[in-house]
């Protein structure tokens, strides 16, 4: 036994010293990484348990809504539906790709409406980030969806979504059938604001989202009206001489910025959103059109001829000099300002191609976002990530959205056929 | 004297639209009425009655210049060309002569561009020729220039033909 | 053995003859206990495992005495050496131990430990004195004390040495490697983010089989979903690459950059 004993304490001392003339467990070590893998996170939504709505239009609009955006990759969940109280098998999800999930159940109440409950779980680390209990009418999942997209949405990517804000835009039904309509970001549930037999151009939303400002030719000329959405009521606010158009509000909604041709030539004024307090804005020999105002409401970026061609050009809301801001190409119009006030988007010509640019103030590093060539009228999201504009597409008039980096292009299909164009996307709703 | 004077004069209106028109006028003949004793007056037909019809609006006459109403512009242009000063002056004058008549000028662009710049363009079109019209004497009342933009194009094709169409101005009484 | 069973179709028919059959099972039986009094001794005596929760120590520790070291995760875990003997912790066993094994485990470590221990050899003369003997002690059978030495200088000098052992050019292979497998586990959409370039640092443990046992945020990006996702990457490449010579290093520093720079 002694032998035994020996032998035994050298093979675990040989072993031991194996081992520790490995280069095991050196000093700390230090490593950098740069850049992703991927650029979509996978996320699977599994169908939700429950009794009323059919519980798979909801987690089927959530789906569509991250997918659509381009920031997320669905993983197929299977058809079993998972109900927000039980908690999920994170190793046999993190097995099939998913890095998160979202389970829910929606309920039926007594008074008709639905009651949506939903978890969303981080698979890898295995914890819950979080939940809601929403309740929305019966017959309308897909508000409730959206809500649940953007809490997802901004969980996972630190940005707040705009699944659940509205956009609005004209639809040429025919020669002499023009309507504003007003529908939901990602072209569902359309409703009609105004019908007319003359065109509708320039829709822009008040920043509370109750009111749209745009030019009508009712009248055959241009006139812009201030129109309040829900009660359908609408004052001409501006009726000069000529023509009235290209109507702005001020982030406080209290000016409005409007361009009228009284003195021959089209120039920027300022009013109260009823019409009252008119005063000159911009003074030059040329066209000054498209005024807007940047998010802090300290100046007005606008298009003008004044240097020859049209050049977007920034003056402060007090007055004063203009500066011009763009000086890439012979024809930059129809200015926009992100809502961090950072970066401005506005469609640029060059060799016959109307394309949407967005500009770095700070840096002035233009970048061209789209790769279709007769674009207009670009609107940022709410939340600044995407610009929502017109073009053609086999010569019909459609909306598209390009990521403001360009990386994510999406086209928007709307549920009524026509030449559609002028969109502009509403604020977050309160 | 005062009698030679009057149809002198009505008959060198008459003389002047008879110029345009395409119904044969006769040269212009002296009533003969109560100025009995007027010499030099040539041997006419006696019975030969003119009408003069002011029920017929110079407007509705498709022979009249005033039938044309538009004003053609090249492209990136806001000039008024010279082929079209006669229709100007034209409308010029016959507003001049109805006071009470009032025009829309209605500027119109290309499809090309942008829905508020080509307003702003076609203004720039609607304005030249509003100015110019006002430089000929009509009051700025019975004018407003307007613009369409390219909202409202006439004609609906792609290529030059259809471009050149659309840029235009026109006079629409109201 | 024989088993006592209620009536059952199957008895074992008891033996005939019961004493040498009862001899064999005493014989088992102790050889058994001694197999587990040995064992159990042996658990007893070593304070948890030698593996990469004792190595990290010891550079704060800078020399001896790795004993104190918890041993909370080693614990859990399967270890891949499985008999540290008291050599490390004092001296003076080693001594005995040095002692008393004369030739056999020679074998056993001379031939891994040729290729790392070149590094080591200066630094010993420094520490300890008969320690001049370590590489022909790597070499030749003879002076087995000096492995047991080297092995406690190795885990004296461990602090200062701010490098694996090995060619230099392991070092970068082995970061490569982590840098790619934890970085093809990073999904996230980079155009979530406009306001500059957000870095997190993350701290990562790890035992020596790769596997990742925590990876916390040492300092957060200002952006908390991207913080997340970088954790995510990183617990998703668990087992984590080893280097060359099969180790690991414990803990791991990562500075993660959203944005590869311009």
């Amino acid at each position: 036994m002694p032998t035994f004993f020996r032998l035994f304490r050298r093979l675990t001392l040989g072993l031991l010293l194996l081992g520790s003339t490995l280069p095991v467990a050196r000093a700390q070590l230090h490593i950098a990484i740069a850049g992703v893998g991927a650029n979509q996170i996978p996320i699977s939504i599994a169908n939700f348990t429950g009794d009323a709505t059919p519980p798979t239009d909801i987690p089927q609009v959530v789906r569509d809504d991250l997918v659509n955006s381009g920031l997320f990759r669905s993983v197929d969940a299977g058809g079993a539906p998972l109900s927000e109280t039980v908690t999920p098998d994170f190793a046999g999800w993190k097995t099939r790709g998913a890095d998160a999930m979202v389970v829910g159940s929606v309920t039926r109440l007594a008074d008709g409406r639905d009651e949506v409950r939903f978890k969303l779980y981080d698979n890898v680390k295995q914890t819950s980030l979080g939940g809601l209990a929403l309740t929305g009418p019966g017959n309308k999942p897909r508000l409730t969806a959206h809500r649940i997209a953007d809490f997802v949405y901004e969980k996972l990517t630190g940005q707040r979504g705009v699944f659940s804000t509205r956009i609005a835009y004209v639809i040429r039904k025919s020669q002499q059938r023009y309507e504003l309509q007003i529908a939901d970001a990602d072209g569902y549930n359309f409703q009609t604001a105004l019908a007319s037999r003359e065109p509708i151009i320039s829709p822009t939303w008040s920043p509370d989202g109750t009111k749209l400002a745009y030019v009508s030719f009712e009248l055959k000329k241009p006139v812009i009206y201030v129109h309040t959405i829900v009660t359908g009521q609408r004052i001409p606010v501006a009726n000069f001489k000529g023509s009235n158009s290209a109507p702005a509000w001020s982030p406080d909604g209290r000016t409005l910025a409007v361009v009228l041709s009284r003195p021959g030539n089209s120039q920027i004024y300022l009013m109260n959103p009823d019409g009252s307090g008119l005063r000159r804005f911009s003074h030059s020999n040329g066209i000054d059109t498209e005024p807007v105002f940047s998010p802090d409401g300290q100046f007005i970026y606008f298009t003008s001829d004044r240097g020859g061609g049209p050049q977007i050009y920034r003056m402060s809301t007090a007055g004063g000099d203009a500066t011009r801001i763009t000086f890439q190409g012979d024809y930059n119009i129809s200015p926009r300002t992100s809502p961090d006030g950072k970066t401005l988007a506005y469609i640029g010509r060059r060799d016959g191609h109307f394309q949407v640019y967005v500009l770095d103030l700070a840096s002035s590093q233009e970048l061209r976002l789209t790769d279709t060539v007769k674009d207009e009228s670009p609107s940022f999201a709410p939340n600044g990530k995407l610009i929502l504009y017109a073009t053609e597409i086999g010569g019909r008039g459609v909306l598209a959205a390009v990521s403001t980096d360009g990386s994510v292009k999406q086209r928007i299909t709307l549920q009524e056929s026509g030449d559609v164009r002028e969109p502009s996307w509403g604020p977050y709703v309160k | 004297m005062k009698q030679i004077l009057r149809v002198a004069l009505l008959a060198v209106f008459i003389a002047f639209i008879g110029a345009c028109s395409s119904t044969k006028l006769k040269e212009p003949t002296p009533v003969s009425d109560v100025s009995s004793g007027q010499t030099n007056t040539p041997p006419a037909d006696t019975n030969a009655v003119t009408t003069v019809d002011t029920t017929r609006d110079a407007l509705n006459d498709p022979n009249s210049p005033l039938a044309k109403r538009s004003v053609y512009f090249d492209f990136d242009s806001f000039v008024v060309k010279d082929e079209y000063r006669g229709t100007v002056e034209a409308h010029a004058h016959y507003l001049q002569s109805h006071p009470g008549r009032h025009v829309a000028i209605q500027g119109n662009t290309d499809e090309r561009g942008g829905s508020e710049y080509n307003l702003a363009l076609g203004q720039k079109r609607a304005e030249a020729v509003r100015r110019a019209l006002s430089l000929l004497g009509v009051p700025d009342s019975q004018m407003e220039a307007v613009s369409f933009g390219k909202e409202k194009p006439r004609a609906l094709g792609h290529d030059e033909a259809a471009w050149a169409e659309n840029r235009r101005v026109d006079i629409v009484y109201q | 053995m024989s088993m006592t069973v209620a009536s059952h179709p199957y008895t074992i028919p008891a033996p005939r003859r019961t004493g040498p059959a009862v001899a064999l099972a005493i014989a088992m039986h102790g050889l058994l206990a001694l197999m587990l009094f040995f064992g159990l001794r042996w658990h007893n005596t070593t304070p948890a495992v030698v593996d990469a929760q004792l190595w990290s120590a010891l550079p704060q520790i800078a020399a001896p005495a790795p004993v104190p070291e918890p041993v909370r995760t080693v614990v859990t875990k399967p270890k891949p050496l499985p008999e540290p003997k008291p050599a490390p912790p004092p001296p003076p066993p080693q001594k005995t131990d040095i002692v008393i094994k004369e030739e056999v485990p020679k074998k056993t470590h001379v031939v891994k430990v040729q290729p790392p221990p070149e590094k080591q050899i200066p630094p010993p003369k420094q520490k300890v004195e008969p320690k001049p003997q370590p590489k022909p002690a790597v070499k030749t059978p003879p002076a087995p004390p000096s492995d047991l030495a080297r092995l406690q200088n190795e885990a004296a000098q461990v602090g200062t040495a701010l490098q694996t052992s090995g060619p230099p050019g392991d070092v970068d292979k082995y970061k490569a490697r982590l840098v790619a497998k934890i970085r093809s586990n990073m999904r996230f959409p980079p155009s979530a983010d406009s306001s500059g370039n957000p870095t997190v640092t993350l701290a990562i443990q790890q035992l020596p089989t790769g596997e990742v046992t925590s990876v916390t945020i040492v300092t957060s990006s200002g952006l908390p979903a991207f913080d997340a996702a970088a954790q995510r990457a990183v617990q998703a490449s668990s087992p984590l690459p080893k280097n060359d010579q099969g180790g690991v290093s414990n803990p791991i520093t990562l500075d993660y950059k959203l944005f590869p720079a311009p």
